[in-house]
């Protein structure tokens, strides 16, 4: 017996009839508009089945095929008829029958020779090689599935447990036989059932149409493991039809958890160096603006400590008078010289009283400069005032510069303003005053030589604003200037930079839905220039993180955490 | 108070100080400028007592214009007055500048008088007090001079302690001391140590006021004070009261330690063969301080510096 012919065969067989399978969709699209493929691969099939009887030893075969009985089957005569594919089916299952029948029947002979006689080494390879094709393919497919990370389970229209994955198991904590069987909203927070259902529902009931288009399954969740613990998975979904029509749901659950904690801690830790960006800048302006009020502060508080010296002076002049006047009325005019050389004396020496008026106006003007000073430090911070208003952008460049004033002056720097007239502007005044300060701090560092000078100005263009900030400093090298709005890219030493200067004031500009650019030559100088809209399409700019934060639910468990934005694209 | 005959320069970029210090030190013989170039020039022509400059001006710092005076005219007391004052500005002016006095704005006329007429008769007794220099050398103990230097270290740590003290033991005789008592008593047995390291772990206002209490009972050991705190009115503290000579900012690498010890023990030299090199010791004699006898409990004694220093008439 040749097993090896038999092995061939067999295995060309299947290819064969694997190929028919591979051809039914595509003659139900087109009709059986090419039957030579067809018929090419029926005569494969058949030719190959013919190999297989053959090689098989007459007296294994049913007694109806032996006799040369086999060659005889006859397949060929299907045609590509118009009920070609129903045709196809038949003649399908009827090889399919036909050749488990032989099969079983000869298997079934050949154990039982086995048991009776000798024992039968050539049908037993046989026998245990077609069973472990299939066990392996089987076995290869069992194994991916449950070696996967990827959970996977079945729903069926009710939404029960059909089939679950081991990954899936993991993922919810529970196995498989708490979960087949089961609602599948087992595995979700009792308060979100409904929501579930109604989800799981619609999607059943869905046209095929609407489920291609529909993605909102394809998003990350938060769910919850069996003991209670929020986990963020990924979810996506597919639905499938099974023989009796009905619908099974595949989905497919990717624990992200770990990933979302990462995700939380960056974006905590970004978060928190944002604070330390404002902080360090909060540092530096609390050290000027300290410095800025204690310098009028100083010849302030001295002023009066010397009026007061100057008082006493007048005092004792006065009291000498005083002497005098008794002295000339009542006195004698030994006396009377004798004060009156007195007074002279210390007139000559008390002439402090004489800066009084002096140290008056310093004083006043002391005190205006550090009244002003307060102001625009409210001004700056706008504490006092709502968030989102009608803004005069010309207004808010000038309380920043007299925040930057002591960095401008500490260097020599000449600021150069051409204010044009402009319509006041819906925005955020206090992160707009952020973004001129971030800029003109940075213009201020960027200027090395003596001879500095920063240019402001701002107009209105069209349905924007454009402020433009410029300085004659070092400039930005080509290959800096697409990284300088990244967080932390800084070209400055530690304690001086923190490289979240531009960042922010992208941010700001971005949720304004305004633009940035930069132009800049090395050793020349750059130009930032922001554009602004005048009118905001919606009451509220683009909204930041704040906004998404109230507008989400309350709870943590369950709810779908909004996918973040794409990046962005950065000014040029 | 009789007006001290020595120049005086003020330099401020804020004409409005310079107006009132004008009428504060009226009748002295002072010289005003808002420019600190304009200073750095008039120093090359003249020769002045005292230097006092603000912090925050347009050209430099005032910490920059002091180092730079200090090389033109290394006898002039230099005093900072600024509106605010950052650590890392009063650290570079104690380890750079050896600034006198850090004073800050606003000020007290009174004590203000009271400093600038102590730092120059510091400044005076360069000029003319030869003899008391002379006294003052004999004063020393003459076999101290050429003894070798040793040094104490005080932290809290044992391992900070062992970790200093290989450094330098091979070259000198190294004590260490965990608390300010075992240090007092160590000072008082070992005349020979010339610098002492404190850590400001230890109980900080205690520390300060200890280092200040060093310099008073033992003029000529040069302090260093470690600190991981960066607590500007603390480093004020320790430059206005206790002259210290060195503040580090921990953690700091071996090599800049190493060059600090050593540096401290050039000084302590220096101190030891010209006494009127040392601004403690000059003030000291300007004050007419008298000797701190250190032989109350320690607790006592830093009790009496502490009201001494609180007693201050000047900053
Ligand atoms: N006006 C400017 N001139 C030159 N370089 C600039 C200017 N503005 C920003 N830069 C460059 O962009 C980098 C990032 O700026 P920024 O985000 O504000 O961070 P930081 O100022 O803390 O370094 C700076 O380090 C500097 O190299
Ligand atoms: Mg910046």
């Amino acid at each position: 017996m040749n097993y090896e012919q038999i092995r061939a065969s067999l295995k060309k067989s299947r290819l064969a009839l694997d190929k028919l399978e591979l051809l039914e969709p595509l003659l139900e699209r087109h009709g059986a508009a090419d039957d030579s493929i067809i018929s090419e691969a029926l005569a494969d099939f058949t030719l190959s089945l013919h190999h297989l009887i053959r090689a098989v030893p007459e007296k294994l075969l049913p007694p109806i095929l032996q006799n040369g009985n086999a060659v005889h089957v006859n397949v060929e005569q299907i045609s590509a008829s118009t009920n070609f594919s129903n045709a196809l089916a038949q003649t399908e299952s009827r090889l399919q029958s036909f050749i488990q029948e032989t099969m079983r029947e000869e298997i079934e002979k050949a154990m039982r020779q086995l048991s009776a006689v000798t024992a039968r080494p050539a049908v037993d390879a046989f026998v245990s090689e077609t069973a472990d094709l299939m066990r392996r393919s089987e076995a290869r497919l069992r194994t991916i599935i449950d070696s996967t990370p990827l959970g996977i389970c079945i729903t069926n229209e009710n939404g029960i447990f059909e089939y679950v994955n081991d990954a899936y198991c993991r993922i919810y904590g529970y196995s498989p036989d708490e979960l087949v069987g089961e609602h599948f909203t087992k595995i979700v927070s009792p308060d979100k059932v409904q929501f579930w259902r109604d989800l799981h529902d619609k999607y059943m009931q869905m046209t095929g149409d609407e489920i291609r288009g529909y993605s909102d399954i394809r998003t990350e969740w938060i769910v919850r493991h069996k003991d209670g613990k929020p986990i963020t998975i990924l979810a996506d979904a597919a639905r499938i039809t099974r023989e009796d029509g009905k619908h099974q749901k595949v989905t497919f659950v990717m624990n992200i958890s770990e990933m979302a904690k990462l995700r939380e801690n960056l974006r905590q830790s970004e978060l928190q160096l944002m604070q330390a960006e404002k902080m360090s800048s909060l540092g530096q302006m609390v050290a000027g603006v300290a410095h800025e009020v204690n310098t009028p502060l100083g010849y302030v508080k001295s002023n009066l400590q010397l009026l007061l010296d100057a008082q006493k002076e007048l005092q004792s002049l006065l009291a000498l008078h005083q002497n005098l006047k008794d002295q000339i009325l009542h006195g004698s005019s030994t006396a009377v010289a004798k004060l009156l050389d007195e007074i002279e004396a210390k007139s000559e020496t008390a002439t402090l009283h004489t800066e009084v008026e002096k140290m008056c106006l310093n004083s006043l003007d002391g005190i205006e400069r550090i009244q002003d000073l307060v102001s625009s430090l409210k001004n700056f911070s706008r504490l006092d005032e709502a968030d989102f208003k009608q803004t005069d952008l010309n207004e808010n460049i000038e309380s920043t510069l007299k925040i930057a004033a002591h960095l401008i002056r500490e260097k020599g720097i000449k600021v150069e303003k051409d204010f044009g007239n402009l319509p006041e502007i819906a925005a955020y005044p206090a992160q707009l005053n952020q973004v001129f300060l971030n800029l003109i701090t940075n213009a201020v560092q960027a200027i090395t030589h003596e001879k500095g000078k920063i240019s402001i100005s701002t107009k209105k263009q069209g349905e924007h604003i454009v402020v433009k900030v410029s300085d004659n400093g070092t400039g930005i090298k080509p290959e800096h200037l697409n990284k300088i709005f990244e967080p932390f890219f800084t070209t400055k030493d530690i304690g001086k930079g923190t490289g979240l200067g531009l960042s922010i004031v992208y941010k700001i500009v971005e949720k304004h839905r305004g633009r940035i650019s930069v132009e800049s030559t090395v050793g020349k100088g750059s130009i930032f220039t922001v554009e602004l809209p005048i009118h905001q399409a919606d009451s509220a700019p683009v909204s930041g993180n704040e906004k998404t934060e109230t507008l989400a639910s309350p709870f943590s468990d369950d709810e779908p955490t909004k996918p973040k934005s794409a990046t962005k694209k950065r000014g040029k | 108070m009789n007006t001290p005959k020595s120049k005086i320069l003020f330099v401020d970029d804020e004409p409005q100080i310079l107006e009132t210090l004008k009428l504060v030190f009226r009748g002295w013989n002072i010289k005003t400028t808002t420019s600190a170039k304009e200073a750095l020039k008039l120093l090359q022509s003249e020769t002045f007592s005292v230097i006092v400059s603000d912090q925050r001006m347009p050209e430099m710092t005032g910490v920059e214009f002091l180092k730079e005076a200090k090389a033109l005219s290394p006898k002039s007391v230099r005093i900072l007055l600024t509106g605010y004052s950052e650590l890392d500005n009063v650290i570079e002016s104690i380890n750079s500048g050896e600034v006198y006095r850090f004073i800050t704005k606003p000020w007290d006329n009174d004590k203000l008088k009271e400093t600038v007429e102590t730092a120059c008769k510091i400044a005076e007794l360069d000029a003319d007090l030869k003899e008391e220099v002379e006294k003052a050398k004999g004063k020393r103990d003459a076999k101290k001079v050429d003894s070798a230097v040793e040094i104490l270290f005080i932290d809290k740590l044992e391992s900070h302690l062992s970790g200093y003290k290989s450094l330098f033991e091979d070259a000198y005789t190294c004590h260490i001391a965990q608390t300010i008592e075992a240090a007092y008593e160590i000072l008082a047995e070992h005349k020979a140590i010339g610098v002492v390291a404190c850590d400001s772990t230890l109980a900080s206002s205690k520390g300060t006021i200890f280092l200040t209490a060093i310099r008073t009972m033992y003029p000529d050991v040069v302090t260093i004070f470690m600190s991981d705190s960066k607590d500007a009115q603390e480093a004020i503290r320790l430059i206005n009261d206790g002259q210290i000579f060195r503040y580090l900012v921990k953690p700091f690498p071996r090599d800049v330690f190493r060059q600090t010890i050593e540096d401290a023990i050039a000084k302590h030299k220096e101190y030891q063969h010209n006494p009127m090199s040392n601004l403690k010791r000059k003030e000291d004699e300007v004050m007419q301080a008298a000797p701190v006898k250190a032989q109350l409990p320690l607790n006592d004694f830093l009790a009496d510096i502490r009201s001494k220093v609180g007693a201050k008439k000047s900053y």
